[in-house]
C-alpha cells in the first residue's frame, strides 16, 4: 500500500466512541456544546474519508477516475471543514460578540471560495487531476486547497484564543494550545517529511480528545441554570414580600375605613334612640326604640366580629372562616338588655363655666354630642374638621376637646400634632372619638398624645366617665341625687313656672334663663298697655300682649300664656270691653311673677 | 363667608332670648332691628341672606315691612324672608303666598327650627 493508513484507522473507533458519548451525554442546547458535537462528527467523518482516500490512491489504477475525484474532493473538504469548525468552536466562547465581525465574514467568504475552487476543479483540474494513465497529478492550487486552507483556519483559531485569552479558562487555554501545536506540527510533518503517512486526522482526533477534557461538563451547565433560576426566584420572592406588605397596609386602611363607615351611622341610630328613650313617656315608643337600639347594637357587634376576624387573619393565616351563625352567636343578645337608655339629662353644677369643643365631620354625631353635653350645662362649640377646630381653639380656651379621627380637610391626628406644635391648648385634654374598633389599633392614639379615646358608638355614660376623669368638677357636682341643681332651685322659687319647659327652649343655658327672667321682670308693660287701650290703639295692644305671651312661653310661665291667649282671642273678636275687664288679672299675674323673680335676684346676691 | 341674617323684633326680652342661642350657630352673623324704621335703614345699607320679621309689632304687621323693604332698593329685593309669630295666623298657605314670605317660624323660636330654617333658606 502506498499510504500508511494505520494511525488513522486506529483513531476511527476512538472517534466513534467519542461521538456517541457526546451525542448522549452532552445534550444541552448551548452553542458551545453544539459546535463541539459538530466538530467531533466532522473529525470522525473526515478520518473515515481520509482512510478510504488513502486506500483508493494506493490502488489508483484499478478504480474509476470519477470515484477517485469524488473521494479525493471529499477528503479535502472534510479536512478544511473540520478546521473551519474548529474556528467556530473557539469563537463560540465569545458568544454573540464574534457573529457579525469582519473576521467572521472573511472566514465565511474564504470557506465559500474553497468550495468554489473544488467544484471548478472538476472541469479545469487546477487543483489536481488524473492523467490518461489514471495517475494523480497536483495542479496550481493544490497546496492552497490541501495545506494552506486547513492551516489558515487552525492558525486563525490559535490567534483568536491568544487575543481573547480573558474568555478562556486556564485549562482550556492549555488544551487549545496543545491542540494547536499538535495539528500544526503533524501537518508540517506530513507535508515535509513523510507524504505517505496519514497523520492529519489522527492529530485531529487526539486534539479533539484534549479539548474534550477541558469542555464544560453538562453538570456544570445544569448548575449554572439552577443558580440562575434560584436568583430569579429570590428576586420574585422579594417582590412578592414588598407586595404583601403593601397589601397589608392597604388592608388596615380599608378596615379602618370600614369600621368608620359602619360605626358612624350606628352611633347616630343608638344615640338618637337614647334621646327618644329619655324623652318619651309612651310605653310603646319606648319598647320600639329599645328594639331599634338592640338591633343597631347587634349589627355593630356583628360587623366588629367580622372586622376583627379579618384583621387577625394576618397573624394566623391557617384559620378557618367562621360561619355567619358563629359570628352572630358571638354577639350575645342578653348583653344589651341591661343597657337601656339612660335617664333624662341631669345637669352638672359648675358646668356653665366649662367650655367644650366637639370636632366631627358627621353632623349627626355633633348633634348627638351637643344634645348630651348642653343639657348637662356645658358651653359647647363645634367644628367639622381639624382646620376649623384649630381656628376655634385660637379664639377660645377649651377645657376639653372631643376629636374625631377620620375627617375631610384635616384629620384628628394631624390636627392634634399641629396644636401641639403651635403650643395651643397645651393643658387641654384631647379625647379621640374613634370609629376604628379594630383590636389593638386604639392604643396607638394614646401614643400620639390623646388623653383618652372613646369608641363610637358613645353613650351618655361613657361621655360622663370621660368628663369626670378630665374636668375640674368636684365629686358633688356629679352627684345627681344629692345635689339640687340650679334649675331645681329656680323651680322651687317660681312655683307658677314650668322650668323644665324653659330648659328645653333655652338649650339648658341657665345663665341665659336668669338673664331673661330679670329682663322680663323689669319689662313693665302695664302703663303702655293701659295707654294703648285708652287710645283704642288695638294694634299696639295686640303687639304688647303678643310679646308678653311669647316671652312667657320660653320662660315657662304657663298660666300667663293662657291669660294672654284669652286676651288676644277677645281682641280678635273685637270684644274690647271684656278685654279691658280682664287685662287687670293679666297684669296682676305678670307682676306676681316679676316679684318672685326679683326675690331670686336678692337671694342670689 | 358667613351668612348675614337680619332679625326684626321690637321686644328687648325676645331679642335677648334670640341672641342667647344665635351665638351657638356657626358661620352666621345676626343683626338686630328693634323697629320697622331701623329695619328699612339696615336693608338699604347691606345685603342680607335671610330676613326674619316679627309678625306683630306696634308699628304694624310684618307684611307691610316686607313690602317696604322690597320697595326701597335692589339690595334685598330677592332676599328670602320668614315671618315669626303664632302658627295659627299662618296656618293657611294663602297668607304666605299673598305676602311673599317663604315660610314662618313659630314663636318663641325654637333653636333647632331656626337652624333648619337657616340651612334651608339662607
Amino acid at each position: 500500500m502506498k499510504y500508511n493508513i494505520f494511525l488513522e484507522l486506529s483513531s476511527i473507533p476512538f472517534d466513534v466512541i467519542l461521538c456517541i458519548f457526546f451525542w448522549y451525554k452532552y445534550r444541552d442546547k448551548t452553542k458551545i456544546n453544539r459546535e463541539f458535537r459538530a466538530l467531533s462528527l466532522l473529525v470522525l467523518i473526515g478520518t473515515i474519508v481520509d482512510v478510504i482516500d488513502g486506500v483508493c490512491i494506493s490502488y489508483d489504477g484499478m478504480i474509476h477516475p470519477w470515484i477517485m475525484y469524488v473521494v479525493n474532493t471529499m477528503d479535502y473538504v472534510f479536512a478544511t471543514w473540520g478546521s473551519y469548525q474548529f474556528v467556530k468552536y473557539v469563537t463560540a466562547y465569545a458568544r454573540n460578540e464574534w457573529r457579525n465581525t469582519a473576521g467572521a465574514v472573511i472566514n465565511k467568504t474564504a470557506f465559500f471560495i474553497y468550495f468554489a475552487l473544488l467544484i471548478q476543479n472538476f472541469f479545469t483540474g487546477t487543483v489536481y487531476r488524473y492523467n490518461a494513465a489514471g495517475h494523480f497529478v497536483p495542479g496550481d492550487f493544490f497546496n492552497i486547497v490541501v495545506y494552506i486552507y486547513p492551516l489558515y483556519f487552525i492558525v486563525f483559531g490559535g490567534i483568536y484564543i491568544l487575543s481573547h485569552s480573558e474568555k478562556y479558562a486556564f485549562g482550556m487555554k492549555v488544551s487549545l494550545f496543545v491542540t494547536f501545536v499538535f495539528m500544526v506540527g503533524l501537518y508540517a510533518y506530513q507535508m515535509l517529511v513523510d507524504k505517505y503517512l496519514l497523520v492529519t486526522f489522527f492529530a485531529a482526533s487526539a486534539a479533539l480528545f484534549t479539548m474534550f477534557l477541558t469542555l464544560e461538563t453538562p453538570d456544570y451547565s445544569k448548575l449554572m441554570r439552577t443558580m440562575e433560576e434560584l436568583s430569579i426566584s429570590k428576586r420574585e420572592l422579594e417582590a412578592s414580600g414588598i407586595r404583601a406588605a403593601e397589601m397589608s397596609r392597604a388592608k388596615s386602611r380599608f378596615l379602618a375605613q370600614m369600621s368608620n363607615e359602619i360605626r358612624t351611622p350606628v352611633n347616630a341610630i343608638m344615640g338618637y334612640s337614647n334621646l327618644i328613650l329619655a324623652d318619651t313617656g309612651e310605653d310603646s315608643t319606648r319598647e320600639y326604640t329599645q328594639r331599634v337600639k338592640i338591633s343597631a347594637k347587634r349589627l355593630l357587634l356583628f360587623f366588629e366580629n367580622v372586622l376583627n376576624f379579618v384583621s387577625e387573619e394576618d397573624n394566623n393565616s391557617a384559620r378557618r372562616l367562621p360561619s355567619m351563625a358563629e359570628l352572630i352567636e358571638k354577639t350575645d343578645e342578653q348583653s344589651f338588655l341591661d343597657d337601656v337608655g339612660t335617664s333624662a339629662h341631669k345637669a352638672v353644677s359648675g358646668a356653665s363655666k366649662i367650655r367644650i369643643l366637639v370636632v366631627d365631620d358627621a353632623e349627626m354625631n355633633i348633634d348627638l354630642m351637643v344634645r348630651m353635653l348642653r343639657p348637662m350645662g356645658f358651653t359647647v362649640d363645634t367644628a367639622t374638621n381639624g382646620k376649623q377646630a384649630i381656628l376655634q381653639i385660637r379664639k377660645f380656651h377649651y377645657d376639653l376637646i372631643f376629636m374625631d379621627h377620620l375627617m375631610p380637610v384635616m384629620d384628628g391626628v394631624t390636627a392634634l400634632s399641629q396644636l401641639r406644635e403651635e403650643k395651643l391648648c397645651e393643658d387641654t385634654p384631647v379625647i379621640m372619638l374613634t370609629a376604628n374598633a379594630i383590636t389593638g389599633e386604639e392604643e396607638k392614639y394614646l401614643k400620639k398624645g390623646f388623653a383618652a379615646y372613646l369608641t363610637k358608638p358613645f353613650t351618655e355614660s361613657s361621655i360622663r366617665d370621660i368628663l369626670k376623669r378630665f374636668l375640674p368638677i368636684p365629686e358633688s357636682g356629679w352627684n345627681e341625687e344629692a345635689d339640687i341643681t340650679e334649675w331645681e332651685a329656680l323651680q322651687e322659687k317660681l312655683p307658677t313656672v314650668r322650668v323644665a319647659d324653659a330648659r328645653k327652649h333655652l338649650l339648658h343655658d341657665i345663665a341665659l334663663y336668669r338673664q331673661l327672667l330679670f329682663a322680663f321682670a323689669e319689662n313693665d308693660v302695664s302703663t303702655e298697655l293701659s295707654a294703648a287701650i285708652r287710645k283704642g290703639d288695638y294694634v299696639v295692644c295686640k303687639a304688647l300682649i303678643r310679646e308678653q305671651r311669647d316671652c312667657a312661653v320660653f320662660l315657662g310661665a304657663e298660666s300667663l300664656v293662657k291669660k294672654a291667649d284669652r286676651l288676644e282671642a277677645l281682641l280678635k273678636k273685637s270684644e274690647f270691653e271684656l278685654m279691658r275687664e280682664r287685662i287687670g288679672s293679666f297684669v296682676a299675674e305678670k307682676n306676681l311673677l316679676a316679684d318672685q323673680i326679683r326675690m331670686i335676684g336678692e337671694d342670689g346676691e | 363667608m358667613s351668612k348675614k341674617i337680619l332679625v326684626v323684633d321690637d321686644s328687648a326680652v325676645e331679642t335677648m332670648y334670640f341672641k342667647g342661642f344665635a351665638g351657638k350657630i356657626d358661620d352666621v352673623t345676626f343683626e338686630y332691628a328693634g323697629s320697622h324704621e331701623a329695619a328699612i335703614r339696615l336693608c338699604g345699607q347691606e345685603k342680607f341672606d335671610l330676613i326674619l320679621i316679627d309678625e306683630c309689632m306696634p308699628e304694624g304687621d310684618a307684611f307691610g315691612l316686607l313690602a317696604a323693604i322690597r320697595e326701597i332698593d335692589d339690595l334685598n329685593k330677592s332676599t328670602p324672608a320668614l315671618v315669626m309669630g303664632s302658627a295659627a295666623d299662618f296656618s293657611e298657605d294663602e297668607y304666605l303666598e299673598k305676602t311673599g314670605f317663604v315660610n314662618y317660624l313659630e314663636k318663641p323660636v325654637d333653636f333647632y327650627m331656626l337652624k333648619a330654617a337657616i340651612s334651608m333658606y339662607a
